[in-house]
C-alpha cells in the first residue's frame, strides 16, 4: 500500500475522493473519484489549475452522474423510472461502514503520481502529481469526464506547469 | 462494461429501497424473503440493521403478525 507515503494535501484529496465515491455510490474508487477528491479538498495547484479552467466540483459531479445514467440508458435502463418507482427510499449513496476498494486504474494513478514527483525532482507529493497521473490515463473515466467539461488533458497539463512555474518563481 | 457496473450498483440500491418500502408497508421479513427468493436470515442480515436504524421502535411486519 502506498497510501502511507502520502501526506498533506495529497492525502486529504484521496480521503475526499473516498467521500465522493461513497456519495456517488461508486463501489470502487476510480480515477474520476480521485479527480473529484482534488476538487472537493480544494487545495494545492491541481484544484487551482482546474478552477482556472472553469471546472467546478458541482459540474464534475454532474458529469459523473450523467455518465452513470448514460451507461444505464445504453442498455435500455432508465434511472429516472427506477427512481420514480422506488421513491425516496432509493439511494445510491453507500453506507459509512462500507469499505470502498481502489480500482486498479486508480491504484496505478497513485503509483504514477509518485514516480512523476520523483522525475520532476519534487521532494513532496502534491495534488498536481496526482492530477498529472490522472491525465496520463487517456482511457480513464476522469479524462472522459474532463472532455465532457470541455477540458483537454494537454490544456490542463499546460496550465498546471504554468502555475508551478509561478509558484517556484 | 460500464453499464454492467452501473447496473450492479443500481440493482443493489433498488433492492435496499424496495425492501425498505415493503417494511414500511408492513410486510414481514418472512414475506419479503419469500418474494426475493432468499432465506429470511439472508434478508435480515442484509437489511434489518439499516432499516431498523431508520425506523426506530417500529416492529417488523406490523400488519401481519410476527415475521
Amino acid at each position: 500500500m502506498i497510501f502511507h507515503r502520502f501526506a498533506g494535501e495529497a492525502r486529504r484529496s484521496v480521503e475526499a475522493a473516498l467521500e465522493e465515491a461513497r456519495m456517488l455510490g461508486h463501489d470502487s474508487l476510480g480515477d474520476e473519484d480521485l479527480l473529484l477528491g482534488i476538487l472537493r479538498a480544494d487545495e494545492g495547484l491541481a484544484a487551482e489549475a482546474m478552477s482556472s479552467l472553469g471546472v467546478t466540483l458541482e459540474d464534475a459531479r454532474g458529469e459523473s452522474e450523467a455518465m452513470f445514467s448514460g451507461a444505464l440508458a445504453s442498455i435500455g435502463v432508465s434511472l429516472e423510472e427506477i427512481r420514480r418507482e422506488a421513491g425516496d427510499a432509493f439511494d445510491l449513496r453507500l453506507p459509512e461502514k462500507r469499505r470502498i476498494p481502489f480500482a486498479p486504474g486508480a491504484k496505478k494513478v497513485l503509483e504514477r503520481a509518485l514516480s512523476r514527483a520523483v522525475r520532476l525532482g519534487d521532494r513532496y507529493l502534491g495534488t498536481e502529481h496526482i492530477l498529472l497521473a490522472i491525465l496520463e490515463n487517456e482511457e480513464g473515466t476522469a479524462v472522459r469526464m474532463l472532455a465532457r467539461l470541455g477540458v483537454a488533458p494537454e490544456m490542463l497539463e499546460e496550465r498546471l506547469f504554468e502555475f508551478r512555474g509561478r509558484a517556484a518563481g | 462494461m460500464e453499464a454492467v457496473v452501473a447496473l450492479r450498483r443500481t440493482l443493489e440500491a433498488l433492492e435496499a429501497a424496495q425492501v425498505e418500502n415493503a417494511f414500511v408497508a408492513g410486510w414481514s421479513w418472512a414475506r419479503i424473503a419469500e418474494v426475493l427468493g432468499v432465506s429470511r436470515q439472508a434478508v435480515h442480515k442484509k437489511h434489518a440493521a439499516r432499516i431498523r436504524a431508520r425506523y426506530p421502535g417500529r416492529p417488523p411486519g406490523g400488519k401481519e403478525g410476527s415475521g
